[in-house]
């Protein structure tokens, strides 16, 4: 029976592709999952630290009514402390 | 020729019949080689169209993932200290001042009642999941 060079070459090459293609889908999906991944990460971060800064700013309102909260504001360094009239820190010389 | 006139015939026609044969043959060896190429020019357009998919997402991940990292590593550094700092100092809070649980604090720990742990807050906390405090809970007096 007559050989085809050409008929075997496209058929090696053709093997090839069917070798190639799969590889290139698993990474394609492997990356696509590391992908979803960090962006999973990446929402959690920033959704927990806006909450955090609504929880702070909910807290410095509620300063306003309740002034008592305020040393614990000024602890967490959410609320600077008035600054002090400069004659009640001078030391008195008596 | 002195062969009588049926043989010949016979042998005419199965020389017609041959080359037919041999001519369809030949056709569907063409058709195969046509058949194998425009195969190879679609798995190859695929493939390369694969290669560029992964190329660009590998490209896309590789930028992505130093700044990613870093902010987690930050937030479990820095900032995941600090939400349980707060919320410790909050929950203490909320003990003395019952009006500060139901009014600011309970809208982002999810309860009634301000727990006795920190647990809430952390990389796998569920209470602080939700991304805004709810709508209709009780106003501040």
């Amino acid at each position: 029976m007559k050989r085809q060079p050409l008929a075997l070459t496209l058929m090696m090459v053709l093997f090839l592709n069917a070798v190639v293609a799969p590889i290139l889908s698993y990474r394609f999906i492997q990356i696509t999952r590391e992908q979803n991944r960090l962006k999973m990460q990446y929402n959690a971060v920033n959704g927990k630290t806006q909450l955090l800064q609504q929880l702070l700013s909910e807290a410095l309102e509620y300063s306003r009514k309740d002034p008592t909260i305020d040393p614990l504001l000024e602890k967490i360094g959410v609320k600077t402390r008035p600054a002090t009239p400069v004659t009640a820190t001078k030391p008195t010389n008596k | 020729m002195t062969d009588p006139d049926l043989p010949a015939d016979a042998k005419t026609e199965s020389l017609v019949g041959l080359d037919s044969w041999q001519q369809s043959f030949q056709w569907l060896r063409n058709m195969f080689v046509v058949v194998l190429i425009l195969l190879v020019v679609l798995s190859g357009s695929l493939n390369l169209y694969l290669y560029r998919q992964v190329s660009l997402a590998n490209r896309q991940l590789n930028e992505t993932r130093p700044g990613v990292e870093k902010m987690v590593a930050e937030y479990q550094g820095k900032t995941f200290p600090f939400i349980s700092m707060v919320l410790s100092n909050f929950q203490a809070f909320a003990r003395t001042t019952p009006d500060f649980g139901p009014a600011v604090l309970n809208k982002y720990l999810g309860t009634s009642s301000p727990p006795a742990a920190v647990a809430p807050v952390g990389p796998a906390a569920k209470p602080v999941a939700t991304n805004a405090p709810p709508a209709n809970r009780t106003k501040p007096r």
